[in-house]
């Protein structure tokens, strides 16, 4: 097992000492994975409005253990992670433990260096995520909350719920998807990744925000949130079929059909088909704008037999019609 | 007519300098526009990030001049709005002038302080939108200025040539939108949701610039050739009745007919006497659906004698006939 105990409020030292520990060396920003440990890299990126953000992907072959110390004055740090689970990761905030199984682990969730934190990844996982360091002056001068704010500390030492957890969804890996396909050698690169980042943290303050204010979440368990991040896994496996039905997915997941019902709206914020609806049309408009796509092959291909229908869904989700999205490419 | 000049080395308190000609005072940073002059208002926002912005919509009651000195500051203004009106908009970059009469306009562009700038914009508009004041720090901390430097010298030589203010994609017209009307149920600051949908539509222009301006036009083209090109392009389109030809082009600029060619393509992306086709073309079909003038009355004016010859070339541009166009257009009103 490769293990790193660390404290460093930056991406950039954190990832010198990693290397150091792997046995290799940073190349400008870039941290490799050498292959004897597994594949991918980490980014260490210093945005221009002074946040510190990493960028990871990567599958790793041996089991890592990342132990972040306890330190004052506390900073934080937002991680937006999806993991893939082969055998088991593993959570721990102080001395309570949360594990956590495959197949996969999706979720946005602000930690802060209150306490000790430690990630367990075992071999074969494989991880995708964006990080983003700050501390309570940027958070104070970005989003008018102060340290004693009351609001972030509860959030925050919420450890006895072990995680507070915020799922990934279509919305946020839209963001997240950007950052990782803009190429570094984009004259426009670093306002791109600032503008996302910027969009997550946004995203991400107002639904704990919300949350707070409805202490909404207060009925479901870590394990139910977890369970609702394989439904929502096998909900948006494909975007050509048909979902699978509601019975299919309680079955499949042995919950009965109104509480599969009402956990996946808490967690997600949409009902099953409507959620469903927007991933596949998020697709759709992906396609269009790409320029590569007619409206009819788009439809097709997102399995819909008739275009109106196609024309019409889409509608319902951006209010306008995918045929104005060829319209405006051509106007460029 | 309300004509406002002002400096653009006061650029702080140009909306004190307004409120001070109207006699009136800005008040929470925000400036009502008042009766006689219009209805609406102008708004300073103070970002976190430190880009000066205002954010404005208003009807005018009157003829607005806007008049904006030159200084030897490199600072640039972003202007994106969306105008509804039915006279004319008058735009003009130092000596360069370009006139809107399209009834909708929704275009972005960049102005640098080291030009003068005058607009007109007529009684009856309607508009709403942002300007962003940025700095030479702000350009190099967010574009990889070795490489969108060129780029942006060039978009500033063409000046106030309406092709190139960029017409708003659909997702910076969405996110005008909510920044003109913003969620009530925000949870967060304010500032911030106006700060990342400004700096959204940043992003969209200085991509689109950076594609439509980028590596493959015009590199290796200096600052004096760009200007020969400006002129070059203005003795080409004074007549739309008649093309100049490409010696007299030359001569008048002094280089090759050669060097004229690929010059005037790298900085316009046109051959020259494709870009007069072009605009002649655009001005068939302005006076086709703005005036009652017959068809071939047009063709005339635009220097076609044989009516043929003129609905070929429009059917080139518009992949439709002249008649078919006015007679669509008159359906749909």
């Amino acid at each position: 097992m490769i293990s790193l105990d660390f404290d460093h409020a930056d991406f950039h030292s954190l990832l010198k000492d990693l290397a150091a520990r792997l046995g290799t060396v940073m190349h400008k920003d870039v941290l490799r994975v050498p292959p004897a440990l597994g594949k991918g890299y980490l980014r260490a990126i210093r945005l221009p409005n002074g946040l510190s953000v990493m960028v990871t992907n990567m599958s790793m072959d041996v089991d890592v253990k990342l132990h972040r110390l306890k330190k004052m004055p506390a900073f934080y740090i937002l991680a937006f992670d999806e993991i893939f689970i082969r055998t088991r990761l593993e959570h721990k905030i102080d001395n309570e433990k949360v594990s956590i199984n495959p197949p996969i682990y999706s979720v946005a969730a602000l930690h802060s260096t209150l306490f000790d934190t430690t990630v367990i990844a075992t071999r074969g996982c494989i991880i995708s995520s964006v990080r983003i360091i700050f501390d309570h002056r940027w958070l104070a001068r970005y989003f008018g909350i102060d340290k004693e704010d009351e609001l972030l500390v509860k959030y925050i030492s919420l450890k006895s719920k072990k995680l507070t957890l915020e799922p990934l969804d279509t919305d946020y890996r839209m963001y997240i998807e950007e950052i990782y396909n803009t190429d570094v050698e984009d004259p426009l690169y670093y306002t791109i990744l600032e503008n996302r980042v910027m969009l997550l943290i946004e995203r991400f303050m107002n639904r704990i925000m919300d949350k707070m204010d409805e202490a909404e979440l207060k009925n479901l368990k870590p394990d139910d949130v977890f369970r609702m991040m394989e439904v929502e896994a096998e909900l948006t496996k494909d975007n050509v079929m048909e979902p699978p039905t509601v019975q299919e997915l309680s079955q499949q997941f042995g919950i009965s059909q109104t509480r599969l019902k009402t956990m996946f709206k808490e967690v997600y914020g949409y009902p099953i088909y409507e959620y469903f609806q927007r991933f596949r049309m998020e697709k759709a408009r992906a396609m269009l704008l790409s320029g590569e796509h007619s409206v009819k092959e788009t439809g097709y291909q997102l399995g819909y037999k008739s275009l109106s229908n196609f024309a019409k869904a889409f509608r319902q989700i951006f209010e306008y019609a995918p045929s104005d999205i060829i319209k405006a490419l051509k106007n460029v | 007519m309300f004509e406002f000049t002002f400096n653009i080395s006061e650029r702080e308190k140009i909306l004190d300098h307004l409120a001070d000609e109207l006699n009136i005072k800005v008040e929470d940073d925000q400036l009502q526009i008042p009766p006689g002059l219009g209805k609406g208002y102008i708004r300073r926002e103070k970002l976190p990030n430190k880009l000066e912005s205002l954010i404005f919509n208003f009807t005018l009651e009157d003829d607005f001049w806007l008049n904006r000195k030159k200084s030897d500051k490199e600072y640039y203004v972003f202007v994106c709005q969306e105008i509804e009106h039915d006279g004319k908009l008058i735009t003009e970059v130092d000596k360069s002038k370009v006139e809107v009469r399209d009834t909708h306009v929704s275009q972005m562009y960049l102005v640098s302080f080291l030009s003068d700038l005058r607009q007109f914009t007529p009684v009856g508009s309607v508009v709403k939108g942002i300007r962003v004041i940025i700095s030479p720090e702000w350009l190099s901390g967010h574009l990889r200025i070795d490489r969108m430097e060129d780029v942006l010298q060039r978009y500033l030589q063409l000046k106030a040539r309406s092709v190139h203010m960029k017409e708003m994609d659909m997702e910076s017209r969405q996110l005008l939108q909510e920044i003109m009307d913003p969620p009530q149920d925000l949870h967060t600051d304010i500032h911030i949701f106006l700060q990342n949908r400004i700096t959204m539509i940043l992003e969209n222009f200085f991509s689109w610039l950076h594609q439509h301006m980028g590596e493959e036009r015009g590199r290796g083209i200096s600052k004096s050739d760009i200007n020969r090109m400006l002129e070059v392009e203005n003795l080409l389109l004074n007549d739309l009745a008649l093309a100049p030809s490409l010696d007299t082009l030359a001569k008048s600029a002094a280089v090759s007919v050669t060097k004229l060619k690929t010059q005037f393509r790298q900085v316009y992306g046109l051959p020259p006497y494709e870009y007069f086709q072009q605009h002649r073309m655009l001005r068939a079909k302005e006076l086709l659906l703005k005036t009652d003038l017959p068809v071939n009355k047009i063709g005339a004016e635009l220097g076609y004698r044989n009516m043929s010859n003129f609905i070929l070339a429009f059917r080139k541009v518009f992949h439709i006939n002249p008649g078919e166009l006015r007679s669509k257009s008159f359906q749909k009103s």
